[in-house]
């Protein structure tokens, strides 16, 4: 039993870690902490099932639509709720972001409805059974997109110039602009990538439970937030890995003790992480800027 | 030192204003006699708000165009406590600040009825509850009632049906709610007390919960026979899904909540083969049921649900009462709705006879099939 449940541990876990590089990306260049990026989440399911269904389109042609728009809001996010008080206090910052968080939602709700929508069916899951696991194809599915985001992710930030330029943004913005480099550009890229993160882990858990709501955004999100400072807010391996953490702790936590307390086992770990190693598992030490 | 005059004069007279409010005012002389129904209309359990407007409507319809109650048109005030327990003491206090209501059908959900109850109680407005079928709803207190059985029956009907069925080893999953327990619980009993076995118990957070492989891994590794789900129907179809997925054989029975008709668009093909139990179906061979069904069926174009025909009798119930008091006053409509006796309704005959809940009204089991529901024979 224990193995079917970090099979289903995994599953959740590379959601979570999808999710959870919005947090991190936005937090590594800013330091700041978007709480907006759940509810691109549940944005980016919403365009697809409105793709699907609505314009009656292709999934794959809906998959990237709905990134393409959630990438573009992303980037009005930062624009629009951040940029211009960039330089203020956190909490303005903070509320700002839970500003837009419920400006999304209620979007949503009025123009889609309050009630539990079926995503559509895009393909026929199959169901695999070994000796005593049992995986299906969409769990399959889960793993390998998200696999495959991170790797992308991975060759962006520390293969090209655009990474070189956030990463060179994320160490010190204002000698990164006096080396020639755009960094409004390259903020609205990172918040860019980050909702296409978001959108794309949306989607995949609308084919994984067959059915997206309005607020879906708030409790991954919460739950992504935990799994980021889990591994590090800010630091990009630790994120994906915490990620994955997050999801086996609540599934064998289920296993041994009781799934009714999976969610308190999320929130027991992010506060012994914040007691004992307040940086994340595998963060660096942050040296404050003066 | 003037500013702070004037902040305190504006204070005094908002106070004012507050306590008037609740000072036992008597009634206006109003045109319609105001009901307050009570569901949840927006949110994750919107289908049953639209349940209990449709058959309290349809109900109003039928009474104000027979003249009304003492001579007056019934006017709905809806309140909209969106299945959540904090919502629905709002609700009630809403309600309650109103002198114009003289009367409650709903709430809906038994957490909402559970939390809500206590303060129609104490405002003496009489209240009779749709769909909330908790035990302890019935004690509440004299202004509450129900217009449906309990989960006691509930509960020790399905542990009785399963028994007969052959089965020995169930497993429950269950909505943490007053609701999921209350069946939870009396299920286990009942069917502990016949000689079977529950071999796990477990519940989930409606409406935060999507995940359900930890439970359903788990049930996939005990000797389950059957599997009992006290679960509203998002999570329902979510459940059903997972199982599959999981490749759980074992076959379902949900309980009352389960049966909407999203859940059958939700769950799609799992939902196949999946026992519902219901309290009403449009199959249901008395006369007045029928004439329901027709009724419901010409106006909203559409299939009579579980819950329709007991908010409309329900409505009724609290018409009749009102009537028969001769008076809007709460301890009158009170008392008359507790002598309620051999009415009949489209559920089957309310008698109230000293009971907050009527009695001998019976469940029907139904089996999807190719996405619908058929009585089972």
């Amino acid at each position: 039993m224990i193995v079917q449940q970090l099979v289903n541990g995994l599953t959740i876990g590379s959601i979570y870690a999808m999710v959870a590089l919005g947090y991190t990306l936005a937090y590594g260049i800013l330091g700041l902490i978007n709480f907006a990026h759940g509810d691109v989440y549940m944005v980016g399911a919403f365009v697809a099932y409105f793709c699907i269904t609505v314009l009656d389109l292709n999934v794959i042609v809906s998959f990237i639509i709905s990134l393409v728009i959630s990438g573009i809001l992303g980037a009005l996010i930062e624009f629009t709720a951040f940029r211009s008080i960039r330089t203020g206090s956190r909490s303005s910052q903070l509320i700002s972001a839970i500003g837009v968080s419920i400006i999304l939602q209620n979007a949503v709700m009025l123009t889609m409805g309050s009630d539990t929508k079926p995503f559509p069916k895009v393909m026929n899951t199959s169901v695999y059974e070994f000796t005593n696991i049992t995986i299906s194809s969409t769990q399959i599915l889960i793993m390998i997109v998200a696999l495959i985001f991170m790797i992308m992710l991975y060759f962006l930030i520390y293969k090209t110039r655009v990474g070189i330029s956030m990463r060179s943004t994320a160490q010190d913005a204002a000698m990164s602009s006096l080396m020639g480099i755009n960094v409004n550009k390259v903020i609205s890229i990172t918040f860019s990538i980050g909702a296409v993160f978001g959108a794309a882990a949306g989607i995949l858990v609308g084919i994984y439970y067959n059915s997206i709501v309005f607020n879906m955004g708030s409790s991954m999100g919460l739950k992504a937030f935990v799994a980021a400072v889990l591994g590090g807010i800010g630091n990009i391996p630790g994120t994906m890995l915490g990620g994955i953490v997050l999801g086996l702790a609540e599934s064998l936590g289920a296993t041994l003790i009781s799934a009714k307390y999976k969610d308190a086992f999320s929130f027991i770990i992010l506060i012994f992480v914040l007691l004992f190693k307040p940086t994340g598992l595998f963060g660096k030490k942050e040296i404050e800027k003066v | 030192m003037k500013k702070l005059l004037i902040l305190i004069m504006v204070l005094a007279l908002l106070m004012s204003a507050v306590f008037t409010g609740c000072s036992p005012a008597g009634k206006e002389d109003t045109d319609t006699i105001k009901i307050g129904v009570a569901s949840p209309y927006t949110g994750d359990y919107a289908q049953f708000g639209d349940y209990t407007k449709d058959g309290a409507e349809l109900a109003v319809e039928e009474i104000n165009k027979a003249g009304g109650v003492l001579g007056k048109p019934i006017e709905i005030v809806y309140g909209d406590d969106k299945g959540d327990s904090k919502e629905a003491v709002s609700v009630a206090q809403k309600f309650a600040s109103d002198k114009n209501i003289v009367g409650i059908v709903g709430h809906f959900f038994s957490g909402a009825t559970l939390a809500a109850g206590p303060i129609y109680q104490q405002n003496e407005i009489p209240t009779i509850s749709v769909a909330s079928t908790n035990p302890d709803v019935a004690n509440i207190g004299d202004y509450v009632y129900r217009i449906n059985v309990g989960d006691n029956y509930q509960g020790s009907q399905l542990a009785k049906l399963l028994k007969d069925k052959g089965y020995n080893k169930a497993t429950v999953i269950y909505d943490n709610s007053d609701y999921g327990k209350g069946v939870s619980d009396v299920f286990t009993n009942s069917f502990t007390e016949l000689g079977g076995e529950v071999l796990l118990n477990e519940s989930y957070l409606g409406g935060q919960d999507k995940d359900f492989s930890l439970i359903l891994t788990k049930v996939k590794n005990s000797d389950t026979e059957v599997i009992v789900l006290v679960s509203y129907y998002t999570e329902a179809s979510l459940i059903i899904q997972q199982a599959k997925n999981l490749g759980i054989d074992a076959p379902f029975y949900a309980s009352d909540s389960s049966y909407t008709d999203d859940f059958l668009t939700l769950a799609g093909d799992a939902a196949n083969g999946v026992h519902v139990v219901c309290y009403f179906h449009e199959s249901d061979p008395s006369e007045a049921a029928q004439e329901f069904v027709k009724k419901f069926e010409a106006k909203y174009n559409k299939k009579v649900d579980s819950w329709s025909p007991y908010a409309y009798d329900a409505m009724y119930v609290m018409a009749d009462a009102i009537n028969r008091a001769g008076t809007t006053d709460g301890p009158a409509v009170r008392d008359a709705i507790a002598a309620t006796e051999g009415l009949q309704g489209a559920t089957g005959v309310t008698n109230f006879k000293g009971a907050r809940e009527p009695v001998g009204k019976d469940l029907i089991i139904l089996v999807v099939e190719n996405g619908e529901y058929l009585v089972e024979k």
